[in-house]
């Protein structure tokens, strides 16, 4: 989905059930915690009774805890006397024992609160009661705001805002002396793909988010590992980003954006996605024309069927991240290259494919095609 | 003639990951046929969450074909009463779509209890997580920790033979039901069907050990944790008992995967009896087909979304292995975890770097549901599916003859493909080309293309309605890509290798000179059955060959004859290696 200006609605919310600080009405800003919760910690098993010399059946004579009590870290939990060298097992972390059995101590580590921000600007407008954390569906306030809208395909996990930059444009790869020490703090923008080296460039200036064209797929596992995020457009490789998503990010340079890059499960809606905010007093008629003012929720809406005048994306080569607008349905299958029968839409890309000399028309399978409004 | 008490008309419909199929049997007369079919995709993802969505298209499509509703005003199945006008009699349900079972194994031995374990694990849709035995230098503390920290969907415990010492697997169940207790304090209320998130239950304790546990059991478990109990899988140590285990694997998958699918519940109320994973209904088609054909070797390999599945049937006995981790569309990626992009590229008719096939394989990932609009990206989906198969295929551990020197999978008599990748492929020979390389079988072949997603939808039917299958299969439904001779042995690169003479229905007699090292079509109509005189060069044998005759059918492609060489060598240099794969494709009309 790529809007220029709409209303968007988004859900923050915390990891497991915990406590929501933030109200109705309030008006947030990123860094404002809007709720806490704390996440279990892991279980520490301890081989007392072997790490003590004694049989399993004599563990609780030597254990100083029992069950369901509270220790801390560096606490003596068991003690063994002994004539020249009494043994000791101490307490690896703050925690509760959770059980005592087959000659071991099980230790549950304290849980770690974990404070959810707002992570971008705008109004709560609604508390969210939450059904399962794992699903996605936890907790949260719902936050809405006015503002454009990028998704993107892939996302490195984490979320960060600041001022947007742009680097460099969808013709050329980012390259290291194109991230300066004035990109410090910054969310850059780099229009197609970028180097092994140009990503070590953007950790050492300490960036503070990447909005990519695409990336090369042997450099996923590397930019999960980085301590901030990466969002990749249109997919993986060398694809440039879409001239109309350029063009929307370009007119933004220098504002203030969120960047939320968690890849959500296969079960759960939502993509990595650059949220800009746009103050009130500046919000304008759409820029473009195929720009709406509906609320986008935080679950989208069931694909419609496509209509004439529709702006969808392709998603196969050769058209790949191109954005065209539809011209014409075919139900009935028609012949693709390949020697396929399929039914698709006729899209008129204008000259919006990367690299077009004129406006260029294509049969696309309804497959390869999402709508990007 | 079908029997007046039994189900007349029956849906049979199959929810992949990416397509859902249904198929529309009906007697028409006097026996069954597939009266239509419908595919549309799958919804059970984002953003419409919900299975039933999808497979109501595809009824609805069938509706339309047949002139009959077969929904009600609610949009629910009309099953049973015998309604001349509306609905069908039966409907049967297989699916694929969930995530596979996550498994930790506990067990004794790796060579022997575990091994078995792993076995039965391949049979369905599951993925092993983690694997603790006697000798991993774990002790207890170490497989309590790793048990309580891991997510799983079942601890699967075997090990210990029929009266012998149960010490060992007794700790490993306590281990597991400590674990499991820990983890029980977070685990919430049981999460209503809907909302896809199997994860918040606690792990099933799965135990297939030493029977002179299982009064035990119940009482240690007391209701802490689900606890399922089957049959020892090792009740001697050279006796291996993988069914009763296979059987509980796939009901746990039903119960744990699929019932948490969005939608799964809407559907499966449709069907008289409970879902079948896809993988078992399809292996069903391959053993029964094995059976039918006099005792014959029939290999199906189905490349999905997800999954690759692999069934072998020898005369009636299966041989399952589901790769759940392999697949060309959500799995392309992870397929990559496997082989490496160098391994995919060599089977592609144009030289690449194989940094372009890790991006393709990524990007088909995020986008598992696009079909290829170039030849170049039918040829890359095409290699994916080409190692999905390869590796499926060497981690079998399947049967062999001769000592242990030739498996019995590799000498098939029919290899039967499904999977829209392979079976819909826009071109026959390309179906053709992917089956021998992959496979690479040795002997005379007949192989086939599942191009109507039939297979797992007559392995269901074939509970219900044995007959059904027969008449159906009978009626072409599968499409005959023609017959492949494969000669077993080394030849001479360039040489004569082998000379056939046909009456050919067309044009009277051909004989034809295959070079060793070539591959050679004989194109043959489909349901034309000749007999082909050979002659072969010394070094080169063929199983099956009486008095230097053997018979074949045509098909979409004709007779093949593969005489590359077994195992296919591919040349070093890439280039060289993408103008071999470009000649073998342009051979074969793809």
């Amino acid at each position: 989905m790529i809007v220029a200006q709409t209303t968007i609605r988004r859900a923050r919310r915390l990891p497991v059930p915990g406590e929501i600080t933030a109200f109705v009405g309030q008006r947030v800003e990123p860094p404002d915690i809007i709720g806490r919760a704390s996440l279990p910690g892991e279980y520490r098993v301890l081989p007392v009774a072997r790490l003590l010399g004694v049989p399993d059946e004599h563990l609780t004579e030597v254990c100083l805890y029992r069950a369901g009590e509270s220790v801390k870290e560096g606490d003596v939990l068991a003690r063994q006397p002994g004539p020249l060298r009494p043994r000791a097992v101490h307490a690896p972390a703050d925690g509760v024992i959770v059980a005592l059995s087959e000659g071991c101590l099980i230790l549950e580590v304290a849980p770690r609160v974990v404070e959810v921000r707002a992570g971008m600007r705008g109004t709560v407008v609604g508390i969210l009661e939450g059904g399962l954390a794992a699903a996605g569906l936890g907790q949260g306030v719902m936050i809405e705001l006015t503002g454009a809208l990028i998704q993107g395909v892939w996302g490195s996990g984490q979320g960060a805002y600041g001022l947007l930059r742009i680097v460099a444009g969808p013709d050329r790869l980012l390259q290291p002396e194109d991230i300066d020490v004035s990109c410090h703090g910054v969310i850059l923008v780099a229009g197609t793909s970028l180097s092994e080296a140009a990503l070590r460039q953007a950790q050492q200036m300490q960036v503070r988010g990447l909005i990519l064209g695409s990336l090369p797929a042997d450099l996923c596992e590397a930019v999960i590992d980085l301590p901030f995020p990466v969002m990749a457009v249109e997919g993986m490789g060398h694809r440039p980003m879409a001239t109309a998503t350029f063009e929307l990010l370009k007119t933004h340079d220098g504002r203030e954006a969120t960047l939320i890059a968690d890849m959500p499960g296969r079960w759960q809606p939502g993509r990595p996605e650059v949220i800009i905010p746009i103050p009130v007093v500046d919000a304008q008629p759409a820029a473009v024309p195929w720009a709406k003012g509906k609320v986008i929720g935080e679950q989208p809406a069931p694909p419609l069927a496509l209509e004439p005048g529709a702006r969808v994306r392709a998603l196969r080569a050769p058209y790949a991240g191109a954005i065209g607008t539809v011209k014409k349905l075919y139900d009935r299958p028609r012949p693709l290259p390949t020697g396929s029968r399929l039914p698709g839409a006729e899209v008129d890309f204008g000259h919006a494919t990367p690299g077009a000399a004129a406006s260029e028309t294509a049969f696309i399978p309804y497959a390869n095609l999402e709508r990007v409004e | 003639m079908t029997d007046e008490l039994s189900p007349i008309s029956i849906l049979a419909v199959d929810c992949g990951s990416v397509y859902t199929h249904a198929v529309l049997l009906d007697v028409v007369d006097g026996v069954y046929r597939m009266v239509a079919r419908a595919t549309a995709p799958t919804t059970a993802e984002p953003p419409v969450l919900n299975l039933a969505e999808g497979v109501r298209r595809a009824i609805m499509h069938i509706q339309t074909i047949i002139a009959r509703p077969l929904l009600d005003e609610h949009g629910r199945l009309i099953v049973g009463g015998r309604h001349v006008t509306t609905g069908v009699d039966v409907c049967v349900l297989t699916a694929s779509v969930a995530d596979p079972l996550r498994l930790i194994l506990a067990g004794l031995v790796e060579e022997f209890d575990l091994a078995s374990a792993r076995q039965a694990a391949l049979t369905t849709y599951t993925r092993i997580e983690e694997v603790i035995s006697l000798n991993d230098g774990r002790d207890m503390g170490g497989r309590i920790e790793l048990l309580a920290n891991r997510q799983a969907d079942a601890v699967l415990v075997v090990g210990g033979t029929e009266g012998g010492a149960n010490g060992a697997v007794q700790r490993l169940v306590k281990a597991a039901l400590l674990a499991a207790q820990c983890r029980s304090g977070r685990i919430g209320p049981r999460p209503s069907p809907g909302l896809a998130e199997a994860s918040s239950l606690p792990p099933t304790l799965l135990y297939a050990g030493n029977s002179a546990l299982h009064a035990q059991l119940h009482d240690l478990i007391n209701g802490h944790v689900p606890l399922v109990v089957t049959d020892n899988i090792r009740p001697r140590l050279d006796v291996e008992r993988l069914q009763p285990l296979q059987s509980q694997l796939e009901a746990l998958y039903e119960a744990r995967q699929l019932a948490y699918v969005p939608g799964f519940d809407h559907i499966s109320a449709w069907s008289t009896q409970p879902a079948l994973p896809t993988a078992r209904a399809f292996g069903r088609i391959v053993q029964f087909l094995s059976a039918r054909q006099g005792g014959s070797r029939v290999l199906g390999v189905d490349v999905g979304s997800v999954a690759t599945v692999v069934a072998f049937g020898d005369g009636g006995r299966l041989d399952l292995r589901v790769r759940a981790d392999v697949g060309v569309g959500h799995s392309a990626a992870r397929l990559l975890e496997a082989v490496s992009p160098a391994d995919v590229a060599r089977w592609l008719p144009f030289p690449l770097d194989p940094a372009e096939v890790h991006n393709f394989a990524w990007n088909k990932a995020l986008y598992p549901a696009t079909v290829p609009q170039e030849a170049r990206e039918v040829a890359l989906e095409q290699a994916l599916a080409r190692e999905a198969i390869r590796i499926t295929l060497e981690g079998g551990g399947w049967e062999t003859q001769d000592g242990g020197q030739s498996s019995l999978v590799r000498r098939p008599s029919s290899v039967i493909a499904a999977g829209s990748t392979l079976a819909r492929a826009p071109r026959p020979g390309q179906t053709v080309l992917a089956l021998l390389d992959a496979v690479q079988p040795v002997g005379i072949v007949r192989l086939l293309a599942d191009v109507n997603g039939l297979m797992p939808a007559l392995g269901a039917v074939g509970l219900i309605q044995p007959i059904a299958v027969v008449q159906v299969l009978e009626k072409g439904g599968l499409l005959s890509l023609g017959t492949a001779i494969v000669p077993s042995g080394r030849g001479v690169p360039g040489e004569p290798g082998l000379r056939l003479r046909l009456r050919h229905p067309a044009g009277g007699p051909l004989e034809v000179e295959v070079p060793y090292g070539e591959l050679e079509v004989v194109p043959l109509p489909a349901g034309e059955e000749v007999p082909v005189a050979l002659e072969l060069a010394s070094g080169l044998g063929l199983e099956g060959l009486e008095h230097g005759q053997v018979m074949v059918t045509g098909g979409a492609v004709g007779l093949i004859v593969d005489l590359r060489g077994r195992p296919l060598h591919l040349p070093d240099d890439p280039e060289a290696c993408a103008a071999q794969a470009q000649a073998w494709l342009a051979r074969v009309g793809g």
